[in-house]
């Protein structure tokens, strides 16, 4: 298959927070685009733009500001009761298949959600402990 | 305008004819290829960017619609399991992720990115209220 199919995107959902230009300053530093809502002039949303990331899979120090902590930003910036979604798609060297979810709330907790990690346990569950061969290694079982 | 990328490919699976399992997709707008060393083994994707539906319309206009479940039972070796995989981006706000794996008997199972991340957020957090991802509302 051609790889110049490659492509990969991600955005948030859009989120209330406490100071919009705080918000989006620190987001804009490492080069996310943000967008305002509408109507609602206390909510924005950030998206990577094509071929981008919003890196939420990076592992976080906290203490390297080099990247975005997205727990930390939440912390600082969302009002409480907001939930910051992300989900991130996209396709790498043909067969690398990336589908990634999170949601973190006011507090900094989070999940994470891996669409490959999702199949592997609903075929365990539905099929029982059968070999597969991966979509993304191009080995057959 | 919308702008809407999609890409979708299969695993590797062996079959029981490879001409017969080929030759059956070749109506549908998919392609498929061999594996290089293990000739009864073949996987499906789409060049063009798309989904790898077993969709076509007939002569007539009307659209025919193979399931993979079908397939799956008429062509998988006994024990293969065949996964796929697609994504969709869409400028205008609109991600997705779907997978899903099938069996030789036909019986399947799927997953969808916003669904697996929904039913994760009420376990972590509760029945909380959220803004979707793909849409403009917010949670007030």
């Amino acid at each position: 298959m051609r790889v110049d199919q490659f492509f990969g995107t991600a955005q948030t959902n859009y989120v209330r927070v406490r100071n919009v230009e705080a918000a989006t300053a620190e987001l804009e530093e490492y080069g996310l685009k943000v967008r305002r809502h509408a109507t609602q002039t206390d909510a924005i949303m950030a998206m990577s733009g094509e071929c981008g990331s919003l890196e939420v899979t990076q592992p976080e120090d906290e203490s390297n500001d080099s990247w975005l902590s997205w727990r930390r930003w939440c912390r600082k910036h969302l009002l409480a009761g907001q939930v910051l979604l992300t989900m991130e798609v996209g396709v790498e060297d043909e067969r690398q298949f990336i589908a990634v979810g999170t949601a973190i709330n006011h507090k900094g907790a989070a999940v994470l959600v891996n669409l490959h990690d999702a199949l592997n346990e609903a075929i365990k569950r539905e099929f029982g402990d059968v070999p597969y061969a991966e979509v993304a290694t191009g080995k057959i079982a | 305008m919308a702008d809407s990328k999609c890409t979708a490919r299969t695993n590797y699976v062996r079959v029981k004819d490879i001409d017969a399992a080929m030759k059956s997709l070749e109506p549908f707008d998919v392609d498929v290829y061999v594996h290089e060393t293990q000739k009864d083994a073949l996987m499906v994707g789409n060049e063009h960017g798309g989904s790898v539906s077993l969709s076509r319309f007939d002569e007539a206009g009307k659209i025919i619609h193979i399931g993979w479940g079908d397939w799956c039972k008429a062509h998988l070796l006994e024990g293969q399991i065949l996964v796929i995989q697609e994504v969709c981006a869409e400028k205008l706000r609109y991600t997705s992720g779907y997978a899903a794996a099938y069996s030789q008997n036909g019986e399947y199972v799927c997953v969808r990115l916003d669904s697996a991340l929904d039913s994760a957020i009420k376990a972590k957090f509760g029945d909380v209220k959220y803004a979707g991802p793909n849409y403009s509302e917010v949670v007030v």
